[in-house]
């Protein structure tokens, strides 16, 4: 066991807890939240990167700014949209509608596990706090933005089946705002 | 370049990277502050705070100096990790109106450009 200096300064040992940080295995949940909690929204920055890689790429001189075009007119996850829409933070955002980065995160990643009871708060939420229609975050909801593949791997991730408990257990809401959505989405069964 | 040479070959830090380095050891030491008032009522995160600032830079070490488990080491440096994050964004926060007002006495003292 080794000391590798008595009392390290606070630049040293910020840097050696982020060193050590990064030699812990995160889970792909455990990044996402991180970087919500950073205020970077993981799927939009997923989106931008692959915008620009196939730019550098120049994978097809010519469709690429049709490509861009597209993807700016394409469904976008929930905080991404609304980012757009205000220009506000993720963070800014969550609190204005009164829910989590994680929790906004999550229900554009899973779909399917959102009650249409939920949709319609969260569309009631973005136009009555933030001004963005509703028809917009019901389209941004309607469709999953997990990406098949990422960048960097050779298979998909394996594709999981959650329920809406399982968002509640990840949203990183209090109990009582947990009660609340739980609710709602019983009153919808 | 951090330093310079004086003729006799000796180093001076330049005073203005000097100052750079000064405010960011500065920042830094509030974030710790801040970091250990965050982490107050988790005693791992407050026993592997302490392990790291005793010098122990070893996630092994760590675990053996407060018998915490590697795992839950590790698991303990990702949350210290994400508060390190959050704390940072709330002195950011902080200092926004004290750098805006310095912002502005230096714009106001600043002499006119005809």
């Amino acid at each position: 066991m080794s000391k590798s200096k008595a009392v390290p300064d606070s630049t040293e040992l910020l840097y050696r807890l982020s060193r050590l940080a990064g030699e812990a295995e995160w889970t792909t949940e455990e990044l996402q939240e991180a970087l919500c909690e950073g205020g970077v929204d993981p799927d939009q920055l997923v989106q931008q990167v692959r915008t620009r890689v196939r730019a550098l790429l120049k994978e097809s001189p010519d469709p690429a700014p049709q490509a861009e075009d597209d993807a700016s007119r394409a469904p976008q996850p929930l905080l991404g949209m609304l980012r757009d829409y205000t220009q506000r933070t993720p963070k800014a955002i969550a609190q204005a509608m009164d829910a989590p980065v994680p929790f906004l995160a999550l229900v554009s990643k899973y779909p399917k596990a959102v009650p249409n009871s939920w949709r319609r708060e969260l569309a009631t939420r973005a136009e009555q706090a933030l001004g963005a229609p509703q028809p917009l975050v019901m389209e941004s909801l309607a469709q999953s933005f997990q990406y098949p593949i990422a960048a960097s791997r050779d298979a998909p991730y394996p594709i999981q089946t959650l329920t809406y408990e399982d968002l509640l257990d990840r949203s990183g809401m209090s109990q009582e705002a947990k009660d609340f959505w739980r609710t709602l989405a019983k009153e919808a069964l | 370049m951090a330093t310079r040479y004086a003729v006799d070959g000796t180093a001076t830090p330049r005073p203005d990277i000097a100052l750079l380095e000064h405010e960011e050891a500065q920042h830094n030491a509030a974030v710790i502050a801040l970091l250990r008032e965050a982490t107050r009522d988790d005693l791992e995160l407050t026993a592997i705070l302490q392990a790291l600032l005793d010098g122990y830079g070893k996630a092994g070490d760590i675990a053996h100096v407060t018998g915490i488990p590697v795992r839950d080491v590790y698991n303990a440096l990702k949350r210290l990790g994400r508060k390190v994050i959050m704390v940072r964004q709330h002195l950011q926060e902080r200092e926004r109106p004290q750098q805006e007002e310095r912002d502005h006495v230096k714009k106001q003292s600043s002499p006119r450009q005809h």
